[in-house]
């Protein structure tokens, strides 16, 4: 191979060298659930009128006196089981959802993320409830159905 | 009669002339190894051997990585050891100085560990500190490669090798999901590049 050549092609990688990629801070998974709420017979939205909604494990009140079709339940990231209590005109229900799981580190600049996954309810007081989606992201409005 | 076993003779040489042993090869990688020197969080270092035939060259690879995340909230810290096996074609086959201009193939597997230490600033759940490893795992993955080898003067050769990594195992069911696979790279990522800046001796076994 002719001198010229040799040097140009060996130097030719340092360029890509420095172009190695960072990935993005953008991530699409959520640290909630949406559940929306239904009549039994009808099948139709349901309109609840939240005297309280809490959840074990932190002194944070969720709702207080308010009127709702649907709620963001803040899934605990420290276990995999979170328990929510609802006082509303249909009386004392309780919710508890179990979710696997998973952190990773997205990048240097932009940290940690807890991923939520699986989720599916251990026990429940409702009339029914259906877990429609199981992976929290945020195109995804409706998670689960509660029927009152 | 001797005239009319000449040709006969002549194409069972051809035939044998791609198998031929040529040279040994053995070299590291400077970039890995710069990196290396200058950096804290970065412990990178790349070694080949290959075997040299006529128009091919099998290789054998190893590496091992240690990286360190560190933003003041979130550590994260992954290393383990690799190896790559695979042949290139020497597309110069032909040349006198025995530069090489080649593709090849490799497979490449790993061992590594890793583990997160972060911290969770939730608002309704409270700050809290978390810490999650992985012991032990292992990982496989497919690379093309190309490059070219030069002499630089005597048995000291430059040369370099760009690689397209791909079809590496995914961990998305682990509670920690490794977020850099050593070799391999952003373990998010199904395709990655690679360049190794080569420094090597080759020993030839016949000119």
């Amino acid at each position: 191979m002719k001198f010229p050549y040799v040097i140009a092609a060996l130097f030719l990688p340092l360029v890509f060298v420095s172009c190695l990629d960072d990935p993005d801070c953008v991530t699409t998974t959520t640290d909630f659930v949406n559940v929306v709420f239904y009549e039994t017979e009808e099948n139709l939205a349901d309109t609840l009128f939240l005297e309280q909604l809490t959840a074990q494990g932190s002194d944070s009140i969720l709702h207080y006196r308010d009127t709702v079709t649907s709620v963001r339940l803040p899934l605990d990231p420290r276990v995999n089981t979170a328990t929510y209590y609802f006082q509303s005109q249909y009386g004392n229900d309780t919710l508890v959802l179990e979710y696997q799981l998973g952190a990773r580190l997205i990048s240097e600049d932009c940290g940690a993320e807890v991923i939520f996954s699986q989720i599916e309810y251990l026990t429940q007081t409702f009339d029914s409830i259906i877990v429609v989606n199981n992976v929290p992201v945020e195109d995804i409005t409706e998670d689960i159905r509660i029927f009152n | 009669m001797a005239s009319a076993q000449t040709p006969a003779v002549t194409l069972q040489v051809d035939s044998l002339k791609w198998r031929s042993f040529i040279a040994f090869n053995a070299g590291t990688d400077v970039i890995s190894a710069g990196k290396t020197l200058f950096r804290d969080d970065l412990d990178w270092l790349n070694f080949f051997v290959n075997a040299e035939f006529h128009r091919f060259a099998m290789n054998a690879e190893y590496g091992r990585e240690k990286r360190i995340y560190d933003n003041g909230t979130d550590l994260y810290e992954t290393s383990g050891s690799y190896f790559r096996v695979g042949p290139d074609f020497n597309f110069l086959f032909k040349d006198p100085d025995h530069s090489a201009l080649f593709l090849g193939a490799r497979y490449s597997f790993n061992t590594f560990s890793d583990q997160l230490d972060y911290s969770l600033n939730n608002p309704f759940w409270g700050d809290q500190q978390n810490s999650l490893e992985n012991g032990s795992l292992s990982a496989d993955w497919f690379e093309l490669v190309g490059g070219i080898r030069v002499k630089l003067f005597q048995t000291v050769w430059l040369g370099y090798t760009g690689r397209f990594k791909f079809a590496v195992d995914t961990f998305e069911d682990l509670t920690l999901i490794p977020s850099y696979i050593p070799g391999y790279g952003r373990a998010d990522l199904r395709s990655t590049w690679e360049f190794n800046y080569w420094l090597m001796i080759r020993i030839p076994y016949r000119k």
